[in-house]
């Protein structure tokens, strides 16, 4: 109750910030003048992306981004459960195969590899792009599956803003959340911060324990807090600073798997600070910035019934320099650099570890008329060993009309061992190989109504194919002692179609309805310790995805429905039918009420998720809970200054 | 509106899904046939039961099949059979399942949710009469665990030492290894079966994990040793593993066999015993030996070599050596069938994680 109280007081003490998005605005536009693409933007700009406009984030926003990525956007999140873990991939690859770069900086873990996505919050970033065919001469290690941009791009106006929200969902779940947006056209301030606890202790049918009884999730209390901070500062025409900040603290208890009798007296917790100032400077026909960055990532895990009591400190150091000249005929040429130190201090280490590497990059853009030619380059510099050129292509093609536009591209892939892999005792293996491969992918938009103010109608499919040698799996190697070992060839393929269809009758009335489907054939080309298991499906990668949704807007009030379909997964290698997890469907619906005045809007919106009261698994074992309900409140005040 | 009803009609007709299941029933407790036990992946809920019938014809997920595609829990740590009962320790479910032996159908799950949780770690059964077993559980604390097996519930808790695994009986006394499960012991407790009150402790070695009783009544310990993993990828023993025999008339080690010295890199793992209690295999790395009762020395040649074991088990029934495989806890794994001599016969996939086969008396 004294928690209840005070997301109370928070609510109406402080004034909002965060405004009613307008519908169907993407994410904030880039004034191009002054800001310069960075290079991970620029070279993977004419690739088939998906980018969550401030619309779905604020619908799917109560919790963390993953909701909004898992509903908007090929990405499949694999769910630890309300509050836990939340791991990404992306076309079937593993979850240490897909990377998060917040501002151009990689956060996913040093020790596991993969990105806890439950510990980003959706102010964390004003925009979220999804690239699919990332490519390692542009991205680095890491993104087989492809890559998660979060970005946060300043707007330079007069004016200030104010905003709160609150959230109330089921099983005593509050989000406090305020921001402050400030600024001139010479220097923007934005602040975004969020309180939340979450109870968690939502009812299930626990199918793994006999007849299936209806029990509570218990131990899985979760309290967290973040803030996001940015400054952006231009200096005469030509020369703009960024510096931002990224810290965030979250507590939380690990409840028992499903089908367990015993308490849980498990608990994680994270602290991650970020940082990074960037300076560019734009001369007349070329442009350049530096960018330094600081990832700071605490993580304790603690088990009181087995003694373990494991922190984790890691630091990483990441630095790019990037310089680009625009030539005559349409011709640009980037060049940059990369440096990065990683540090981690790991009891199971133990020792200190310390790891430098560098790169170099080159990049290459050519327009002919309606064709762009874009090729990449990377050298990656290990003192651990060499890793060949990496290469990156794509030729796309647009036609004046807007009708089409196309693109086929390849891109070299390559994934550093995680610290785990590398350092764990007993078990890690210096002497792992990076995990590479290639993706070949083609695209094709199609547009086929006239651009109209009042209906649009856009087709997209990408097909894709990527290989990955030397997969990193950690096996027995003598009774009951595991190491990591480059074992596995895998293959993955398949499609990604969507539909949008947008109708805009005035001003205030706007209908809009996407599909999605994806369909995704991964399996295990060659598995070394176990042949048998050749041309096997990945565990826990489906085959087939629908991601569907539609929004009605009106003056006075939004109404949507959101539709998740995840096909049948196996969860082991052998693909044993007893063990594997059923398709399953979630709807939601939301309704919001909305407001407007002079310098202000309101907010009062509702949403049921999980309608039908589906019973799922997102990952086997973990409890994912039935129907359940979000009250959102929002004030939001906004001013220009003069 | 009625796009939106449309819609919601065809949401809810995709989300149905028809139900897959097999449920053929077995009889499992023919003489001679065996039930393996398959860990499962830890944290995924796979662990399950194969039998394997005296011609070598498996039927995996036995369990499942019985009950209704119910699944028996995570990380499955042993199967024991008293009387037309079957124990089942679900280590990481935290509980024990009881089940009819003939099919497997489950009778009863026994949970201790309270304070004391004693099945917090539950890892082997002993049936001490058709309606009374022992239950060893703890991974630091440890303790044996009273089962009432009309009632299905735990009638009593018995203190013993550290991590306590594997137990046999002979006579009245029931002897418990206590591996040190966590931590580290080197001790077998002693109960009285009739007053379940331990009467004694003996020491036998460092983490003692296994042990069997022989032809001649007594119990032979596998003493695993600690290891000391801090120059991996270099392992070093820093006590010895060792085979150590107890005289169950007087309760003493009264023989003791050195497997592997102090500083060795080599582990042991397996412990069965064959030929009706006067063979005793065990393992040594990739090596299997097999060793009289009576014999005064180690083997020099092991009757198995080239493949890492996960659980070692011999027939009574045939005398076959069986040797069980886990290549990882992902896929299936397997019972590889030798003869007494070690000649291999054949290797059945059974389910993920095997650790132990028990055959059927």
């Amino acid at each position: 109750m004294k928690k209840l109280k005070l997301h109370f007081i928070l609510l109406f003490v402080f004034v909002q910030i965060e405004f009613a998005s307008p519908i169907f605005a993407d994410t904030i536009p880039i004034p191009e003048v002054l800001i310069q693409s960075s290079r991970e933007n620029f070279y993977s700009a004419s690739n088939y992306n998906y980018k969550i406009d401030s619309f779905q984030l604020h619908y799917y926003g109560q919790n963390s981004i993953a909701d909004a990525l898992q509903n908007f956007t090929p990405v499949q999140i694999n769910s630890y459960g309300v509050g836990g873990i939340a791991t990404i991939s992306l076309r079937g690859t593993a979850d240490d195969q897909t990377s998060v770069f917040w501002n151009g900086m990689r956060i996913n873990s040093l020790t596991l590899g993969t990105m806890d996505i439950s510990l980003i919050p959706v102010n964390a970033a004003t925009s979220i792009q999804i690239v699919t065919d990332a490519s390692s001469a542009v991205l680095g290690s890491g993104n087989f599956g492809g890559a998660v941009l979060l970005n946060n791009t300043p707007v330079f106006n007069k004016k200030i803003e104010v905003g709160i929200r609150q959230d109330f969902s089921s099983f005593k779940n509050f989000r406090t959340n305020l921001s402050v947006n400030v600024g001139n056209e010479k220097i923007q301030f934005s602040s975004s911060s969020f309180y939340q606890t979450m109870k968690n202790n939502f009812p299930f049918y626990d199918k793994y324990k006999f007849d299936h009884p209806l029990v509570l999730n218990e131990n899985n209390e979760t309290k967290q807090w973040a803030t996001v901070n940015q400054l952006n500062v231009k200096f005469k025409k030509n020369q703009l600073l960024d510096i931002g900040n990224f810290t965030l603290q979250k507590n939380h208890n690990i409840p028992a798997n499903m089908g367990s009798y015993g308490k849980s007296n498990k608990f994680q917790d994270d602290f991650s600070s970020k940082s990074f100032v960037k300076y560019q400077k734009i001369f007349t026909q070329s442009q350049f910035y530096i960018r330094s960055g600081y990832v700071y990532d605490y993580m304790l895990y603690h088990d009181s019934i087995n003694k373990i009591y494991a922190p984790y400190y890691t630091h990483q150091s990441q630095n790019s320099a990037n310089y680009r000249h625009f030539f005559k005929h349409q011709i640009v040429l980037d060049a940059g650099m990369d440096y990065n130190v990683e540090i981690a201090k790991v009891e199971e280490y133990k020792n200190k570890i310390i790891r430098h590497r560098g790169a170099a990059f080159a990049g290459a853009k050519y327009t002919l008329k309606n064709i762009v030619f874009n090729a990449s380059v990377r050298q990656e510099i290990l003192k651990a060993g060499y890793i060949r050129p990496q290469f990156g292509l794509n030729i796309s093609f647009n036609d004046k009309k807007g009708f089409v536009s196309t693109s086929i591209s390849y891109a070299d892939k390559f994934r550093l061992a995680d610290f785990n892999d590398l350092y764990w005792q007993p078990g890690g293996n210096k002497n792992l190989k990076p995990e590479n491969g290639f993706t070949v992918e083609y695209n094709l938009i199609l547009k086929p109504i006239k651009k109209s103010a009042r209906y649009q109608l856009i087709i997209s499919n990408a097909v894709y194919y990527s290989i990955i040698n030397n997969n990193i799996v950690w096996s027995p190697i003598v009774s009951g002692l595991y190491s990591p070992q480059n074992i596995k060839k895998t293959r993955h393929y398949g499609l990604e179609s969507k539909i949008e269809n947008t109708i805009l009758w005035n001003k205030t009335n706007a209908f809009k309805f996407s599909i999605n489907y994806n369909y995704n054939h991964s399996t295990i080309v060659n598995d070394e310790t176990n042949r048998s298991l050749n041309g096997n499906f990945i565990r826990y990668k489906p085959q087939h995805t629908i991601k569907s949704y539609f929004i009605f807007e009106d003056k006075y009030f939004n109404i949507g429905l959101n539709y998740l379909y995840v096909g049948q997964r196996f969860t082991d290698d052998e693909n044993i039918k007893v063990f594997q997890l059923k398709p399953y469907s979630l709807v939601d619906l939301f309704i919001a009420f909305k407001g407007n005045f002079k310098k202000a809007n309101a907010e009062f919106g509702f949403k049921i998720n999980n309608l039908f009261n589906t019973k799922y698994e997102s990952l086997r074992s973990y409890a994912q809970p039935l129907r359940n309900y979000n009250i959102t409140l929002l004030i939001n005040c906004k001013s220009k200054l003069k | 509106m009625k796009f939106t009803v449309v819609m919601l009609v065809c949401l809810s007709v995709l989300s149905c899904k028809k139900e897959e299941s097999d449920n053929t029933l077995g009889t499992y407790a023919e003489t001679g046939a065996a039930i393996v036990v398959n860990e499962g992946n830890y944290g995924s809920s796979n662990g399950s039961v194969s039998y394997i019938d005296r011609n070598g014809v498996v039927s995996n997920y036995i369990y499942e099949n019985a009950n209704a595609g119910s699944s028996l829990g995570d990380v499955l740590q042993s199967y024991t059979k008293v009387g037309n009962k079957g124990i089942i320790c679900v280590n990481n479910s935290f509980k024990i399942e009881i089940v009819d032996a003939r099919t497997f159908k489950r009778i009863a799950t026994i949970v201790d949710t309270t304070a004391t949780q004693n099945t917090s770690y539950v890892r082997y059964a002993l049936g001490i009469t058709e309606t009374k077993a022992y239950v060893t559980n703890g991974n630091y604390a440890g303790e044996v665990e009273v089962i009432d097996l009309n009632t299905n519930t735990i009638i009593k808790s018995i203190n013993v030492g550290k991590g306590p695994e594997q137990m046999a009986m002979n006579g009245n006394n029931v002897y418990v290894c206590n591996s040190g499960g966590f931590d580290v012991d080197s001790t077998v407790s002693i109960i009285n079966a009739s007053t379940d009150l331990v009467t004694s402790t003996i020491n036998v070695g460092d983490i003692p994990t296994k042990l069997v009783k022989d032809a001649q009544n007594n119990i032979w310990v596998l003493c695993a040793g600690q290891s000391d993993y801090s120059n991996w990828p270099t392992i070093n023993k820093l006590s010895p593993a060792q085979l150590v025999r107890i005289n169950t008339a007087t309760n003493t080690v009264d023989k003791r066999f050195t497997l592997i010295d102090a500083g060795s890199a080599s582990y042991v793992v397996n412990l069965a015993i064959g030929d009706n209690g006067r063979t005793i295999y065990y393992s040594v790395s990739n090596r299997i030996y097999s060793l009289d009762i009576t014999a005064g020395s180690l083997p020099a040649t092991p009757i198995i070599s080239g493949r890492d074991f996960y659980g070692l088990a011999a027939s009574p029934y045939n005398n076959q050596i069986w040797g069980l495989q886990a290549p990882n806890f992902t896929s299936s794994g397997y019972v590889f069938r030798y003869t007494a001599n070690g000649t291999l016969i054949d290797s059945i996939q059974v389910g993920i994680g095997p650790n132990n086969a028990i055959f059927n008396k």
